[in-house]
């Protein structure tokens, strides 16, 4: 944590190099010097944010243990965004952001359909830490060659609450995509041309970090140089192999339409894909003036998907059984090897009315999501390992990284992501809102919002995140209690409350 | 600039020497040499007056490349700053910092927010999207160049400009929807010669579907004959 507040205090002292851009002389003077006399020009912005939550936790809607979710929460952020210009073919960028966390009123089941409290109690998610969002250094020798080398968030899909082909970065969080901003370690080559561009990346895995700060990259360390387990962690895997992901991509802008072709080669890069080939493509146009429309596609061969071995779940078997004689692996990514290929697709679009609201739907396919009966072993395991008190690698959609408010990771097949935002309503208000919705159970999350602009520099949120799990269609049944996608999510309501000032 | 100024100049007084009058065509094309040059660089200021009588201020650099390419960079305010724009021809992005990505834009979008539409700021190649006419300006300084859309992908349905004779400068403008309603209208103001074009560097649009609702738009400087690489102008380069 030293290190991480170190880091940004150097940050905000640098501040103190950054100029404004008061003529275009000046902006010219500045690079110029930068480039002759040796200097470095800064340019820093950033923001304070704090984001209150309440939840109303109901332990008895989802098989997932509660213990450890906190009914109030606060998150406090300062970030700040410094570019200082090393000549004029040359830059470092660093947005930065340094998180405080508390969190009380904790609640579990009491075994009789009501809830009991839980006294507030150490919660690794909720330490302070320090997360480089991007930390990079950028040449560009000539006009067309481009390297990079450090974290960048490289977003090529033109899905807009979710992309199917981004392998590389942290997941976002599809009711508010501005919220992620943490990107991918990397070396990268770009070639940009008048209506293409080559880009090569090279992304490491990052298998050990402290405070957010990664302590071990590609390779895990040798076990006289691990770092010990964080309190109440159990010592992570290990093994002896290369963590990194490799991609090339090519954009090209034909007929007034932005098309990206994608190959990616992995190995056990944020998932346990072996030396795994994919291939993505996305297109973005606007098509009668007003209407855009995208669509984004990964093909892979098997799925890197935690899916439930069915003889650890069915009647009459269970944990220990015959069929199924490790509890620890009743769960897990058996789908790796399998050589059918499985599509993940987006297609969507998004237009502005008259009054100057947008309105964007998107669908999404996960071709290896879980089938009925898959999602029904699903289910089973989740209530018999909550039952037998064993910890499965594996949960509903929660929210793991308090840079997001609500993190999509789908179970099934098909969802549909519907925003409606309104801007400009007594100039400075705004009202939106978004739906997630799983369109085999027809289950969802509902997430309200209204924002006002109090002033240039400072925009107030109230969120609102309602799971929809009322709709009994393609529900499943355990124990007696009926389960959809979102109906585990362990609370009945959520409203969080956020001010960002920026500077 | 000069040798282009003083080529259109020419041009003009050569349809001048043919017909006694420069036509339509030739009036628009001076407007968009005056108001887009070829290449610039330029540093801009918009200020939205808004309905409450607060307003916002908006500082940014255009960079325009040969072949219908302009760039914008966002420096004000501080909740806009990182924020960049780009038109290729008919396609236009934003860069949103927190997004960290580009996402494609319509022309007929609010720019910030304001009363300029993103094509108003981003756009200005009036002879490839609009048929002028000569109308009834009232007065004999001045034409009245009366423009239809070509396509339905042009900002506005029809638009009314007035020209000053003496000077070519434009004096007023009134953009409208298909349905004949006046939805904004502009006034051009404070000619100032920016190294070698003269142009107004003040420019007051008004929305006149709110009643209290302007924005201005300075510019504070334009360099002109830029020579910008045309890697400058590619989706890639936002935000890098």
């Amino acid at each position: 944590m030293f290190r991480a507040s170190l880091s940004l205090t150097l940050v905000l002292a640098l501040t103190g190099l950054a100029r404004g851009q008061e003529s275009l002389d000046q902006i010219d003077q500045a690079k110029a010097e930068s480039s002759t006399a040796k200097t470095s020009v800064a340019e820093v912005n950033g923001y304070l944010d704090n984001r209150l939550q309440g939840s109303w936790i109901n332990p008895n809607t989802s098989p997932v243990s509660t213990r450890d979710q906190p009914a109030l929460q606060d998150i406090l952020e300062a970030n700040v965004q410094l570019k200082v210009h090393l000549g004029s073919s040359a830059f470092v960028y660093a947005d930065l952001s340094l998180f405080f966390q508390y969190g009380t009123l904790y609640y579990q089941s009491d075994g009789m359909g009501g809830r009991q409290g839980v006294a507030d109690h150490w919660v690794a998610g909720l330490q302070p830490f320090f997360s480089p969002n991007e930390l990079y250094i950028s040449y560009a020798p000539r006009p067309w060659l481009h390297f990079l080398a450090g974290r960048k968030r490289v977003v090529w899909g033109s899905g807009f609450a979710f992309n199917p082909t981004d392998l590389i970065n942290p997941p976002k969080d599809p009711t508010d995509p501005n919220l992620q901003r943490a990107g991918a370690w990397q070396a990268r080559i770009e070639l940009p041309f008048e209506r293409f561009t080559f880009s090569l990346l090279a992304a490491p895995s990052v298998l050990y970090s402290s405070y957010g700060l990664p302590s071990a990259m590609l390779a895990y360390p040798s076990a006289a140089n691990l770092p010990p387990p964080a309190s109440g962690q159990a010592m992570s895997y290990r093994d002896d192999q290369f963590h990194y992901l490799l991609a090339a991509r090519l954009y090209a802008l034909i007929w007034d339409s932005d098309i990206n072709l994608m190959a990616f080669f992995s190995n056990q890069y944020n998932d346990g894909f072996a030396n795994k080939l994919r291939l993505g493509a996305s297109f973005s146009r606007y098509f009668f003036t007003d209407y855009e429309l995208h669509a984004e596609a990964l093909f892979q061969q098997g799925s890197a998907r935690p899916f439930v071995n069915h003889w650890c779940v069915a009647d009459g078997a269970g944990f220990g059984s015959p069929g199924c004689p490790d509890p620890a692996a009743a769960i897990g990514p058996s789908k790796l090897a399998d050589s059918a290929i499985t599509a993940r697709v987006l297609v969507g679009g998004r237009t502005m009315f008259k009054d100057e609201s947008t309105l964007s739907i998107e669908y999404y396919y996960q071709g290896d999501g879980d089938s009925d009966l898959e999602f029904e072993d699903t289910l089973r395991a989740l209530v018999r390992a909550q039952q037998s008190h064993v910890a499965l690698p594996f949960g509903p959609a929660a929210v793991q990284d308090p840079a997001v408010k609500f993190a999509f990771d789908p179970l099934r097949r098909h969802y549909l992501i519907a925003s409606y935002m309104k801007p400009k309503i007594h100039d400075d208000w705004t009202l939106g809102a978004t739906l997630i919705a799983g369109l085999r159970d027809l289950s969802g999350m509902f997430a309200p919002m209204v924002s006002w602009d109090a002033r240039e520099w400072l925009t107030l949120t109230l969120n609102g995140f309602i799971p929809i799990r009322g709709i009994p269609v393609g529900q499943v049944s355990v124990n007696g209690n009926s389960y959809s996608e979102y109906s585990m999510l362990p609370f009945d309501w959520r409203v969080l409350f956020e001010a960002r000032a920026f500077y | 600039m000069r040798l282009r100024q003083l080529i259109g100049f020419l041009i003009v007084c050569g349809g001048i020497a043919r017909a006694g009058e420069p036509t339509p065509v030739d009036v628009l094309k001076h407007y968009d040499d005056t108001m887009s040059p070829k290449t610039f660089d330029s540093l801009i200021t918009m200020v939205a007056h808004r309905q409450d009588d607060t307003t916002r201020t908006y500082k940014f650099r255009a960079l325009k490349g040969d072949g219908d390419k302009i760039r914008l960079w966002f420096y004000e305010p501080a909740a806009a700053k990182g924020q960049e724009m780009l038109r290729v021809g008919d396609n236009m992005w934003v860069y949103m910092p927190n997004l960290k990505r580009a996402i494609r834009l319509a022309s007929r979008e609010s720019f910030q927010g304001g009363d300029f539409n993103n094509a108003d700021a981003l756009r200005v190649n009036y002879v490839a999207d609009y048929t002028p006419a000569f109308g009834d300006s009232g007065a004999k300084d001045t034409w009245l160049l009366d423009l239809t859309a070509k396509t339905k992908d042009a900002a506005y349905d029809r638009i009314k400009l007035w020209i000053h004779k003496a000077d070519f400068m434009p004096v007023k403008a009134e953009y409208y929807a298909a349905s004949g309603k006046m939805l904004r209208s502009m006034v051009f103001a404070d000619v100032k010669d920016f190294h070698g074009l003269k142009r107004p560097s003040h420019l007051v649009m008004k929305n006149e579907l709110a009643q209290k609702r302007f924005s201005e738009m300075n510019t504070l400087d334009m360099k002109l004959n830029i020579d910008v690489p045309a890697q400058r102008f590619v989706l890639d380069e936002l935000g890098r």
